[in-house]
């Protein structure tokens, strides 16, 4: 393979591992706008959708079946841990906050970990098909879902937002929650719609990347602190940002396994999170507004 | 040498101009007194002279050293303690704790002597509780010293807040609506506390929104509004400015 | 000022009767597994000790903290097994490495607030691990140092039993509190916790509030490495693993359980969760015979999100409010004839 060819080939790879980035990273964002949480249990919300949907491909529900109903088994895991843990401690201190979302990843990791126990699960490929190649490089038609899918995602998200009522309370939350009350719009329901909306993004993220990794107990636990990565790059508040921080951790973290070290793969994102932090605290595309005393 | 200088001082927040091109000077030993209706960016000064702000332009000169760029632990170590508008006791401390912290920059025990308090620690931190036990006295506290500090009073916590600005042993004090919220007689205990305080050398600003006290006490005031300065003089000359009265207007009398 | 010392005297002699009850457990406790678990609490508390300052004091959460475990328990694996040092010179060595490594990053790291610095303090953490598992010639990869790791011993004595390492880790775990209390009730503990009061005052008053968040940073790391080579020397074996994130979370966990504002909260975490840890391996299994030690991480994660929800300020005032609430009927209880 010629040095271009490799280079490409990094690409797409990057981007593959980039959109599942980007969707974790997504749920980051809006929850944390929406309700100013860091939620560490983002990356669970993955894993559960990838073992609901190996679940259900195992009793031989349909594929297209058996993504809907894992997207929505896990809405309604994620819409009850709202209710139940999120909003009894609702006036806690941001640092508490963190630590209950701690806390609930890894129960939710642990429960995971009892039905589904430490072997490793695989699923088949959502189709059949070798590897095509694009200009020396060649891609995995899964790499081509999860691409596809990211893409499908973002631009409902994007209509979402924009064109339906819920997405516009949430922006309007995200913008100013005082005056979103005062237009009426409850702040916990918003609460309980950023989680449950971030908990499909995330089952979404789990299932397209099933095929293409082991589906384990513990999956969620990098994915999600790489997502919260690729959200920090784009400042934490900004959906585009979210985006763009996601698949460009994805590229960089995939050139540097390849140019560098494997070994160092998941070193290199943090390395690239702290320069980051270091030298432009509020993300690449944050703005680090100076806050009034 | 002017005690302090403020020169040509603008701060503006996105296009809106908080101060506008303010200057004045205070002398060693006065009390000024900067007033404007709300909004007229009165803190806003008082933030930019002590470092939570930089300013757009223009400068700060204490005592011939420029302050403008400094950070607000530098500002204080020269000698400029300040109290706040919204108060900002240190809640999870007692009161006297509270005072003590303010005699951090007469104080050296660095890291290495407060994990291991030997003699010399132990003899400052004793004096640090004794300079403190007075600072508390002289706002009438003394009796409080052990308690919560957010067990206190309102009235209380904003003597608390001058006390623990005076343990810094300051050249010059700035006292942002040090009377806010008293009754009258905590009113009439805290004229005293400044007058004590002037006659003990130290030079003090203050931004203050009554009239009655402001006239009594202060030499020289400075009137701002929506940040430009719109007149300075001794009482009597600003109670008979007409651009003063005017922009008080509509607002509330001079009340004198 | 007579209350002030009143209230110093009670502090220290609360601290002698603790030492002295401390060192009198292993002459009552003479089962070996029960001694063992607490060499593990002592070493335990320690870390947690050098928490607490950083969060309960400096008001900063540290998700790195098994790694800075992890830095003192490698250099004295690694320079008494590969090099032949001093085991005491290597524990030096490991704290002063630790507080240098952490205080350089320290400084970029400290000009992050709230959850960027949680995160800054993760990758940090993170990063340390990834080389734990990839520096293989030096760290013998994800199986771990080959090499034996020698027994701590003064003098003659060598510390191989549990019952002769009990007294060394618990007379550190100890002077880490005490160290910790003088610089709580110090100039530097004022400011500290006048960052945590209002960090806008504190500056207000002179307070170099960046410099004092470093330094306290440093600190606790040092307290983790120093227990990290007591770990190493207990074990005699060091992998990996036991330094990742799981680990430091489970810092958070007992120091947030016990209460992040008194020296007695890290010693009160630490033992409830060690002790509950411990009673559910040998408790579940008789109850649901199938089942491994699977359930210890779901009890661990609800333990932490009923505490925080529950009691957010800890055991210590927990128990300290269950306390005065008792006090005040019983007071009620006495006027009423």
């Amino acid at each position: 393979m010629t040095l271009a060819s490799e280079l490409l080939q990094y690409i797409l790879s990057g981007l593959t591992m980039g959109g599942i980035y980007a969707l974790v990273a997504l749920g980051f964002v809006i929850i944390h706008n929406v309700t100013g949480i860091i939620n560490f249990a983002q990356g669970e919300f993955v894993m559960l959708g990838a073992m609901f949907m190996v679940t259900l491909v195992g009793l031989k529900v349909p594929t297209p079946l058996a993504l809907i109903i894992s997207i929505i088994l896990v809405m309604i895991v994620v819409g009850l841990i709202e209710f139940g843990a999120i909003r009894s401690a609702r006036k806690a201190s941001p640092v508490t906050l963190v630590i209950i979302t701690i806390g609930l990843s890894t129960a939710i990791r642990g429960i995971a970990l009892l039905v589904w126990g430490t072997n490793p699960y695989r699923l088949e490929p959502f189709t059949k098909g070798g590897p095509i190649n694009i200009g020396g490089a060649t891609i995995i038609p899964q790499s081509l879902w999860i691409i596809g899918t990211t893409v499908v995602v973002l631009v409902l998200t994007y209509f979402l937002f924009e064109y339906t009522y819920f997405g516009k309370a949430l922006r309007a939350c995200m913008v100013n929650k005082f005056a979103a009350r005062l237009m009426g719009i409850s702040p916990q329901k918003m609460s309980l719609f950023a989680f449950v909306f971030s908990a499909a993004l995330g089952a979404l993220a789990g299932i397209v990347i099933a095929p293409i990794t082991y589906v384990t107990y513990d999956m969620g636990l990098m994915l999600g602190l790489k997502g919260f990565v690729a959200a920090v790059l784009g400042g934490l508040s900004s959906t585009p940002g979210a985006v763009i921080g996601g698949l460009a951790l994805g590229v960089i973290e995939s050139l540097g396994a390849g140019l560098v070290s494997s070994g160092y793969k998941d070193g290199i994102a943090f390395i690239i999170l702290l320069l980051v932090l270091f030298l432009k605290p509020g993300g690449v595309f944050g703005t680090s507004g100076s806050k009034r005393v | 040498m002017k005690f302090l200088e403020i020169n040509d001082l603008t701060k503006s927040f996105g296009g809106v101009q908080a101060v506008n091109d303010v200057s004045f000077s205070v002398d060693k030993g006065e009390i000024v007194a900067v007033i404007g209706p709300n909004g007229a960016g009165k803190t806003t000064l008082f933030n930019l002279m002590t470092g939570i702000y930089q300013p757009t332009q223009g400068s700060v000169v204490f005592k011939d050293t420029d302050v403008t760029r400094l950070t607000a632990y530098q500002v204080a170590q020269l000698g400029i303690a300040r109290t706040f508008q919204n108060l900002q006791i240190f809640n999870n401390m007692t009161v006297l704790e509270n005072v003590m912290v303010g005699r951090h920059t007469k104080s050296k025990t660095g890291f290495l002597g407060a994990v291991f308090p030997l003699g010399p620690v132990q003899r400052e931190e004793r004096e640090i509780v004794e300079k403190s036990l007075d600072n508390l006295a002289m706002v009438g506290l003394a009796d409080k010293a052990l308690e919560a500090a957010n067990s206190l009073p309102y009235g209380q916590q904003k003597m608390l807040e001058i006390a623990r600005a005076v343990a810094l042993e300051p050249e010059l004090l700035l006292l942002d609506e040090p009377a806010a919220g008293l009754n009258s007689t905590e009113t009439r205990e805290l004229v005293e506390i400044i007058y004590g305080l002037r006659d003990r050398g130290v030079t003090i600003l203050l931004v203050e929104h009554d009239m009655e006290t402001v006239m009594e006490i202060t030499d020289r005031l400075v009137v701002l509004d929506f940040g430009n300065k719109l007149a300075e003089g001794t009482p009597y000359e600003i109670q008979n400015n007409q651009e003063v009265i005017a922009a008080y207007l509509g607002e509330e009398g001079l009340g004198c | 000022m007579k209350d002030l010392t009143r209230r110093k005297r009670l502090r220290h002699s609360l601290i002698v009767l603790f030492t002295l009850f401390i060192f009198s457990l292993p002459f009552l406790i003479t089962n070996n597994y029960y001694l063992s678990v607490l060499v593990i609490i002592g070493i335990h508390t320690t870390v947690v000790v050098g928490l607490c300052l950083l969060m309960g004091y400096a008001g900063q959460i540290s998700l790195g903290h098994a790694a800075f475990y992890g830095l003192g328990a490698y250099a004295s694996g690694i320079l008494t097994s590969t090099y032949g040092i001093s085991p005491w010179l290597a524990i030096l060595a490991g704290a002063v490495g630790t507080g240098l490594i952490t205080y350089t990053m320290g400084i970029p790291i400290f000009r992050l607030k709230e959850h960027y610095l949680a995160l800054a303090t993760l990758g940090l953490g993170l990063i340390i691990h990834v080389i734990f598992v990839e520096e293989v010639e030096l760290t013998g990869g994800p199986s771990g140092l080959s090499k034996g790791i020698p027994y701590l011993s003064i003098g003659k004595l060598v510390l191989n039993t549990d019952f002769r390492y009990y007294f060394l880790v618990w007379a550190i775990a100890l002077a880490a509190i005490i160290l910790a209390n003088n610089v709580v009730h110090s100039r530097i503990g004022r400011a500290l916790r006048s960052i945590h009061g209002s960090e806008f005052a504190a500056k207000s008053l002179g307070v170099d509030t960046d410099k004092f968040k470093l330094q306290v940073f440093a600190l606790s790391a040092i307290y983790a490495s120093v227990a990290g080579s007591l770990y190493a020397h207990y074990i005699t074996f060091i992998s990996p693993s036991p330094f990742g994130l799981m680990t430091s979370i489970q810092f958070v966990v007992m120091a947030v359980v016990g209460g992040l504002s008194s020296i007695w909260g890290p010693i009160l975490g630490v033992t409830a969760v060690t002790l509950l840890t411990e009673a559910l391996k040998s408790i579940i299994p008789q109850l649901i015979p199938q089942a491994g030690g699977e359930y210890e991480i779901v009890i661990f994660g609800l333990i932490l999100v009923i505490t925080m929800i529950f009691l957010p300020e800890g055991l210590t005032s927990g128990l300290l409010k269950l306390y005065e609430g008792w006090r005040y009927r019983k007071e009620r209880a006495d006027e009423i004839p």
